[in-house]
C-alpha cells in the first residue's frame, strides 16, 4: 500500500492538500475522463491540475471577493474538477449545479433550478465551459444568469497563473454549498467548511482503507454529494486516480461502468441501489464473457434504500467474471453530513436481517412471526471515529431503548452548519441536543432506524420524501403538477407516495380526485395528462395513476392527506377506479 | 412504399424508420404499463410519460438495437418516436455516404 501524503494535519484544507501533492509527485495521472461514444479519453496529472485551478483561481479574483458564492455550471468532463478546485484556491464558496438538458428551454426544470439556486445564494461571479456557456450569454436565458460576470474555464490561459495569491483559509469558513436535490420550489444550500470536507474525507478513507494505489472509478453526478466525495475529493486526498465517465454513458449502456472498471481496474466504485438493477436489466441480453471485475474490491450501495435482493440479483450475474459478493459495501450518508455518516467494515460483505413488518411500522423491532410477515432490511454499518449515531423518539426528544425505531441523529465534524439563508429550519435540523449530551450537536436526518447488534438499520423515512433514481422529491410538488394537468382534476385533492413495486425499484403513484360533474374528459385522457405533466416539469416516470371519485381520498381531521394510509389501500387495491367521470 | 419508408442498407442492419417506430412504440408501451396503440409517435417522450432517465435508458437499448450510435442532440425527453426514427435514418445515410 502506497501513501503519497502522510496522514492529514488539524489545519490542512483541499488547497494545501494539493499543494502537497503537487510538490511530491506532478506528473501522477490523478483524474482520467472517458467520454464514451468513441471518444478519446483525457487525463489530468496533479501538476497540470494544479495549474489550471491556481489559473482559474486568479481569474475568479479579479471578478470577486474571497469569501464570495461562486456558480459552478460545468458539462461533464474535466472543467468541473479543475473549477470546484479553482472556487478552493479562490477562498471563494463554490456552488455546483447541474447543467440543463441539451434541448431544455426556459421553464423547464432544469433551467429553473439554476434560476432558484441563484436567487437563494446571490452568488457574485460563474465559472462555465462549452456548452454551458450559452446559459450566461443566450438572451433567451435566465436574466439574472446572463447579468453574472463569467469565467469561461476553458479560455483560461495557465499562464494567467502568476496572478494568484494564496488566501488565508480557516478551516471553519464556509467552502461550498451543496443544494440538496429537495422540493423544486425551494432548493436547500447545505453550509460546508473546509474542516467538514477534510474531516468527512478521512473518515471515508480510512473506512474504504483508501490509499493511493487506489483505482476510484465514477459515472456520479458531480455537483451531487456522492459523486463530488467519490470522483474528485477522494482523488486529492489520497492522490489516488479517479476515472471518470459522464452520467449519461452509463445510463444509456449501463454496463460501460463494468466496462470501465475492467479496463482500468478500479478498486471502488459505487451508486445507489438502482444502478446494479439496470446493470443486471442490461446483461440479460448481452455478453459479459470480457468483463474482469476481480479488482473490484469496494462496491458501495447508498443514497437510496439498499435491496438485498438487488445486491443478490448482480452478485450472482457477474460473479463469474470476478465479482465477489463480500465486496457489496451498503453505507448511509446525506449532503447535510457532507456525505459518509455509517458503514460496515470492508470486504464483511452486507448484514442482512429479516424483521416483522407490523411491528416496524408501530416503531418496533421484533423478529418476524412467519415468512409472509417480515421484511428483510440491509444494515448499513456503524458509526465510528468522532461520529456518534443515536435513535431519538421524536416526539419526546429522548434517545428511545434498544428495540424501539426512531430519528436517526447523527454528530461529527462532518456535519454542516446549517443551509444558506433558512435561520427557520437549520437551529431545528443541524443543532439538536440530546439530554446527557450537551457537547454534542446533532443533524436530525429525518430518516428512521434503528440499531441491532451494533449495525444501523434504516427502516423508512419521517416525512413522505420520495427517492427515485438517488434524488429526492417532495410528494407535495408532485400533487400539484399532477391536479394542474387537467381542469378535470380537483385542487387540493391528489396524493403521491412510492412503493416497492416487487423489483426493488421505488416506484410513484398518484391517486387524483375527479370534479364532481366534469364531464368533458375519459380516465384515459386525464391519466395521459397527469402522466405527461408529471414528466414534463419534474422528469418523472409515474407508475401508477388512479383516478377516484371526490372524497376517496383519506385525510386526518384537520383535512390533511393521508399518503402513508392512501399507499396501504392501493397495495390492498381497496381504490375504486372511477370508469366514467361524472 | 415511399422512399423514407424503405429500408436503409449499412450499418443499422437494414431497418426502416417504421420498424423503429414500432419497436419504440412497443418498448414503451411496457414501461408504462399500456398497450402500444396509446402510444402516440408524434408526442415527445416527456409527454408519453417518460423521464429523463427513462429516455435516455431506452435510447441506449435502441443503439443496442440499431447497432448506430444516437446523436447526443437526439437523447432527449423531448424527441418523439416519429422524429428519433427519421433522424435514425437520416444519421445512417449521411454515415453510409461519408464511408
Amino acid at each position: 500500500m502506497t501513501t503519497l501524503l502522510p496522514p492529514r494535519s488539524p489545519n490542512e484544507t483541499l488547497l494545501r492538500r494539493m499543494q502537497r501533492l503537487a510538490d511530491a509527485c506532478p506528473d501522477r495521472p490523478l483524474f482520467v475522463y472517458e467520454p464514451g461514444r468513441g471518444q478519446e479519453a483525457v487525463s489530468l496529472s496533479v501538476g497540470a491540475t494544479h495549474r489550471r485551478a491556481t489559473a482559474i483561481a486568479a481569474r475568479l479574483r479579479e471578478l470577486a471577493r474571497q469569501g464570495d458564492r461562486v456558480l459552478l455550471v460545468q458539462p461533464t468532463g474535466l472543467e468541473f474538477h479543475v473549477s470546484f478546485l479553482a472556487a478552493v484556491y479562490a477562498g471563494m464558496v463554490a456552488v455546483p449545479a447541474c447543467l440543463p438538458g441539451l434541448r431544455e428551454k426556459r421553464g423547464d426544470k432544469g433551467l429553473n433550478r439554476i434560476s432558484s439556486i441563484v436567487s437563494d445564494c446571490q452568488p457574485s461571479v460563474a465559472i462555465s465551459s462549452g456548452r454551458g456557456l450559452a446559459l450566461f450569454r443566450d438572451v433567451d436565458s435566465d436574466p439574472a444568469l446572463v447579468q453574472l460576470p463569467l469565467v469561461a474555464s476553458d479560455e483560461v490561459s495557465d499562464s494567467d497563473a502568476v496572478g494568484w495569491r494564496e488566501p488565508d483559509l480557516a478551516m471553519d469558513a464556509l467552502a461550498f454549498l451543496q443544494y440538496t436535490s429537495g422540493s423544486t420550489s425551494e432548493p436547500k444550500g447545505v453550509l460546508l467548511t473546509h474542516s467538514n470536507i477534510m474531516a468527512n474525507q478521512e473518515l471515508i478513507a480510512t473506512k474504504f482503507a483508501h490509499s493511493a494505489d487506489t483505482r476510484i472509478v465514477s459515472w456520479l453526478p458531480v455537483y451531487h454529494d456522492m459523486g463530488l466525495c467519490c470522483a474528485l475529493f477522494q482523488g486529492v486526498y489520497c492522490g489516488a486516480l479517479s476515472v471518470l465517465m459522464p452520467p449519461l454513458a452509463f445510463l444509456m449502456h449501463p454496463l460501460r461502468w463494468l466496462d470501465t472498471i475492467s479496463k482500468y481496474g478500479g478498486t471502488v466504485s459505487g451508486a445507489p441501489n438502482f444502478a446494479y438493477e439496470l446493470c443486471v436489466d442490461r446483461a440479460r441480453e448481452q455478453d459479459t464473457s470480457k468483463l474482469d471485475l476481480s479488482s473490484w474490491a469496494l462496491a458501495f450501495n447508498g443514497s437510496e434504500p439498499v435491496r438485498q435482493s438487488t445486491m443478490d440479483r448482480f452478485a450472482t450475474r457477474f460473479s463469474d467474471v470476478g465479482f465477489n459478493r463480500r465486496s457489496f459495501y451498503p453505507c448511509y450518508g446525506l449532503a447535510e453530513a457532507t456525505l459518509f455518516v455509517s458503514g460496515g467494515t470492508r470486504g464483511n460483505g452486507p448484514i442482512a436481517k429479516p424483521f416483522d413488518r407490523d411491528a416496524l411500522t408501530q416503531r418496533l423491532v421484533n423478529s418476524p412471526k412467519d415468512e409472509s410477515a417480515s421484511v428483510v432490511l440491509v444494515g448499513c454499518g456503524h458509526a465510528f471515529g468522532d461520529t456518534a449515531v443515536r435513535i431519538v423518539n421524536p416526539d419526546t426528544l429522548t434517545v428511545c431503548a434498544p428495540g424501539e425505531v426512531g430519528e436517526i441523529w447523527a454528530a461529527s465534524p462532518s456535519i454542516g452548519i446549517g443551509y444558506w439563508n433558512r435561520p427557520e429550519v437549520s437551529p431545528h435540523t443541524f443543532e439538536a441536543r440530546l439530554p446527557g449530551e450537551p457537547e454534542l450537536r446533532f443533524l436530525r436526518t429525518g430518516d428512521l432506524g434503528f440499531i441491532e447488534e451494533g449495525e444501523l438499520f434504516v427502516a423508512g423515512r419521517m416525512k413522505d420524501l420520495i427517492i427515485v433514481h438517488g434524488a429526492n422529491h417532495y410528494p407535495q410538488d408532485i400533487e400539484r403538477v399532477a391536479e394542474n394537468a387537467h381542469p378535470a382534476l380537483a385542487p387540493n385533492a391528489s396524493a403521491a407516495f412510492s412503493i416497492d413495486a416487487g423489483d426493488g425499484r421505488e416506484q410513484i403513484v398518484v391517486i387524483s380526485e375527479v370534479v364532481r360533474g366534469a364531464k368533458t374528459a375519459s380516465p384515459a385522457e386525464l391519466e395521459r395528462a397527469v402522466r405527461s405533466a408529471v414528466a414534463a416539469t419534474l422528469e418523472l416516470t409515474l407508475y401508477g395513476v388512479t383516478l377516484v371519485r371526490p372524497g376517496s381520498i383519506p385525510r386526518t381531521s384537520s383535512g390533511k392527506i393521508q399518503r402513508g394510509l392512501c399507499r396501504q389501500r392501493y397495495q390492498r387495491e381497496a381504490f375504486q377506479d372511477v370508469e366514467y367521470v361524472a | 412504399m415511399s422512399p423514407s419508408e424503405r429500408s436503409v442498407d449499412g450499418a443499422n442492419g437494414g431497418h426502416s424508420p417504421l420498424e423503429i417506430e414500432v419497436w419504440l412504440q412497443t418498448r414503451i408501451a411496457l414501461l408504462l404499463s399500456v398497450e402500444p396503440r396509446d402510444i402516440d409517435p408524434m408526442q415527445p417522450l416527456a409527454a408519453l410519460g417518460l423521464d429523463s432517465v427513462m429516455a435516455v435508458c431506452l435510447v441506449g437499448e435502441l443503439e443496442l438495437f440499431l447497432d448506430i450510435p444516437v446523436p447526443e442532440q437526439l437523447i432527449s425527453p423531448r424527441a418523439s418516436i416519429h422524429e428519433l426514427a427519421r433522424q435514425l435514418i437520416a444519421e445512417c445515410r449521411s454515415e453510409g455516404a461519408d464511408s
